[in-house]
């Protein structure tokens, strides 16, 4: 059974052209094409087909407001558009996943409670995915 | 005449490096973020070409 433990496997993770791979602790990324029904009568099951692709990508990060840091990566993203690229090596297999043109809407500038790492949650939506 | 763009974080590249932008970046929020500086024209080239 193939299977891949998350240890240091993703080697690379850019927003903006900017490394956050050092503040990342968990990365999804969702290629989706969304659902249109062609259910009709007749049938007596439902009946799907692809409509547009509305890929997602979600990611937890330290947060820090120092220089180069999380705050100063993301706070001019917001409500723009921008690539992100993720690298994950599994054994001999490296697979790079580019995300151009996805949007973030979301940055929680504080989010923290006592005596724990502040981390941050976003969501990019949309934008062309493209797996070398 | 293109923009030419240098690096200053390490969390693009390698600093004094030539940063050209892939596709979909937002540079403008690099260069507000201090990220990537915008390159000094060659005043010596400007001035022979007459620009």
């Amino acid at each position: 059974m193939a299977t891949s433990v998350f240890l240091s496997n993703l080697t690379t993770l850019t927003v903006n052209s900017v490394s956050l791979v050092d503040q990342a602790s968990s990365v999804t990324i969702d290629n989706v094409a969304e659902q249109l029904e062609k259910t009709s009568f007749g049938l007596t099951s439902r009946i799907f087909t692809a409509g547009l692709f509305n890929n997602t990508i979600t990611m937890t990060l330290y947060n820090s407001y120092a220089t180069s840091e999380t705050y100063a990566t993301l706070n001019a993203l917001v409500g723009t558009t921008t690539t992100v690229v993720a690298t994950v090596t599994d054994g001999a297999v490296t697979k790079t996943f580019t995300i151009t043109g996805c949007y973030l809407e979301t940055l929680p500038v504080v989010n923290g409670s006592l005596g724990t790492l502040s981390t941050v949650d976003i969501t990019f939506t949309g934008g062309v995915l493209v797996a070398t | 005449m293109s923009i030419e763009y240098v690096i200053v974080s390490e969390r693009v590249g390698k600093p004094g490096t030539r940063f050209d932008p892939p596709d979909g970046v937002n540079v403008a929020a690099l260069v507000e973020n201090g990220f990537i500086t915008v390159k000094k024209s060659d005043k010596k080239a400007e001035a022979t070409s007459g620009d």
